[in-house]
């Protein structure tokens, strides 16, 4: 029983009802090749997808591994040791806040604040919040050069889901609002399927 | 001093149990605290040594202990008592025990145990619970004169059926369901009463399926839905059935996008399906053995996100294909808070191991 974690852009797919629908790619490929469950946790309403699989059969596993826009996530129980700029670089080309990174961190729990990322742009997205990172908005971009429609929303975000904003400015960056924000996640299990993060 | 909740494990082998006497994860690492949290196979471990065991959830550690407090009131004011000495922890101790509440044989307290014993001993916590059954309860059995379910009245009188999409759901005279001949729908069957809280779940027992020869057949439920069209709508659905290929296929899904959210490939034909929405926790199942449990935060479930669905998806390529569902039920998961009759503060037990 070993679980695999892989992070995909998403890809636009015709559902089982026949609907366009934001879903990560190779989810077809992962699906014929996983004999537990397969979850899928989309970044929001951003473009990309991770997937947390059970009993992954080696073929499909290496399938997923060869795309080369598919990561696959290293055993969760590892250290990311020496990998730790890999691994900064590879969070930060997703839009996903990453100098909290160091050596001594399992990649289980690099997944679980990934998760964290996720779930908190889910219910952003719930709320009717768009895209975030588009248009020139990077991490980088400071709270007071977001449109004030994204404000309101991701300040309503943080409020529905207990967050305190507090110490958010005009200056304060849209990583350091990230992480800020998920650093305040109650330390509770995540579940995904037969995982638990 | 770092916090964890623990789930018990086997421990080492001994003469006297053969198989290893339950012992708390992380324990075996080094000197430690620990108060078992009655027989809900957890317990809260301190420690000044980090507990690396993947069954030990840490709560809170020395660097960052802030933590949203999000639990229930009165655990709040309980935890303030039993860790005085460390405010900083007690909203992570309520969000690690919340769910360890449990109504007792009467079902009329939510009690806390901290292990077997007596009410003078080892009762953690207790109030009365107002009411014992949901704050909203609707069932359906069908059994009424054949008509379409649109506008239909259910069996307990308490609401009315709506079909936002398709019309085809019709009622027999003892079960719901549709027979198609080709085609491509999608039925929705709506209940007009909204559910009180967030959490609540919806159920539907599949008493008949017949797929088509070459093509889908998919019943399911949903729970937080706003209007069931999947326009400027909300919620989860649970479906179990065929796909449009012909394949098993079983899967918990965003019910406004359609977006899959977990699957598997099981076949499943017949069975009571339920999905239940409960704080992020989205949980389904078949015949009361849990399918899927997932995180979701999208539809947390306020305002008008309250509403029950029962579905089908079918695809007809080829030979006709025959539905019927039965004994529709959806409520409240949980009751209306009470006040607290009494609260109990208790000394930790300590127990160090090696001391």
């Amino acid at each position: 029983m070993a679980t695999n974690v892989y992070v995909v852009p998403t890809e636009t797919v015709t559902s089982p009802h026949g609907q366009q629908v934001q879903q990560g790619k190779y989810f077809a490929v992962l699906q014929s090749g996983v004999s537990g469950q397969l979850t899928q946790f989309l970044y929001g309403p951003e473009l990309t997808a991770m997937f947390i699989a059970r009993d992954v059969d080696p073929a499909a596993h290496a399938l997923m591994a060869a795309f080369p826009d598919c990561i696959t996530v290293p055993d969760l129980a590892q250290n990311v040791g020496a990998q730790r700029q890999a691994v900064e670089n590879a969070l930060e080309a997703l839009n996903l806040p990453a100098g909290w990174v160091t050596t001594g961190m399992s990649y289980g729990s690099i997944v679980r604040f990934v998760a964290i990322f996720f779930l908190f742009m889910q219910a952003f997205r719930g709320r009717g919040g768009s895209r975030l990172f588009t248009g020139g908005v990077t991490l980088q971009t400071q709270w007071g050069d977001l449109p004030a429609g994204v404000r309101t929303t991701l300040a309503e975000t943080a409020q529905q889901l207990g967050l305190n904003t507090s110490g958010v400015t005009a200056n304060t960056r849209i990583r350091a609002i990230l992480k800020g924000l998920a650093d305040q996640w109650p330390l509770v299990s995540i579940v995904a399927g037969e995982a638990t993060l | 001093m770092p916090l964890y909740l623990s789930e018990f494990v086997p421990g080492p082998a001994t003469a006297r149990s053969p198989r290893g006497a339950p012992t708390a994860a992380g324990s075996m690492e080094g000197p430690y605290n620990q108060v078992r949290l009655g027989r809900s196979g957890y317990t809260l471990l301190w420690t000044d040594e980090p507990v690396r065991h993947p069954k030990a959830r840490l709560l809170a550690d020395h660097v960052d202990e802030k933590l949203a407090v999000t639990a229930d009131h009165h655990l709040s004011r309980l935890m303030r008592r039993m860790v005085r000495h460390r405010p900083d922890v007690r909203g992570a101790i309520v969000s690690g025990i919340s769910h360890l509440i449990r109504t007792n044989k009467e079902a009329r307290r939510k009690e806390i145990w901290l292990g077997p014993g007596g009410v003078a001993k080892n009762l953690l916590w207790s109030q009365p619970a107002r009411v014992f059954h949901s704050t909203k309860d609707i069932q359906d059995n069908f059994n009424r004169t054949a008509a379409n379910l649109a506008g239909s009245t259910s069996s307990d009188s308490q609401f009315t059926w709506s079909e936002p999409q398709s019309t085809a759901f019709t009622t027999n005279g003892t079960t719901c369901g549709f027979s198609a001949l080709g085609g491509t729908t999608f039925n929705v069957g709506l209940a007009s009463l909204a559910m009180d809280t967030a959490d609540h779940y919806t159920q539907i027992e599949v008493a008949t399926f017949t797929p088509p020869t070459t093509g889908g057949l998919s019943p399911g439920v949903g729970v937080r839905i706003t209007n069931g069209t999947g326009s400027s709508d909300s919620g989860y659905g649970f479906e179990t059935g065929r796909n449009g290929f012909s394949n098993p296929v079983r899967r918990l899904y965003d019910w406004a996008t359609d977006g899959t959210l977990a699957s598997d490939t099981t076949s499943t034909t017949t069975g009571t399906l339920l999905i239940q929405a409960s704080g992020s926790t989205i949980t389904a199942k078949l015949n009361g053995t849990t399918i899927f449990s997932i995180t979701d935060t999208t539809y947390p479930g306020t305002g008008s996100q309250r509403k029950a669905i029962i579905s089908c998806y079918c695809f007809a390529a080829t030979g006709s294909a025959t539905l019927a569902l039965d004994n529709f039920r959806a409520a409240d998961l949980v009751a209306g808070k009470a006040p607290p009759l009494f609260h109990r503060s208790q000394r930790f037990f300590r127990k160090r191991r090696g001391a």
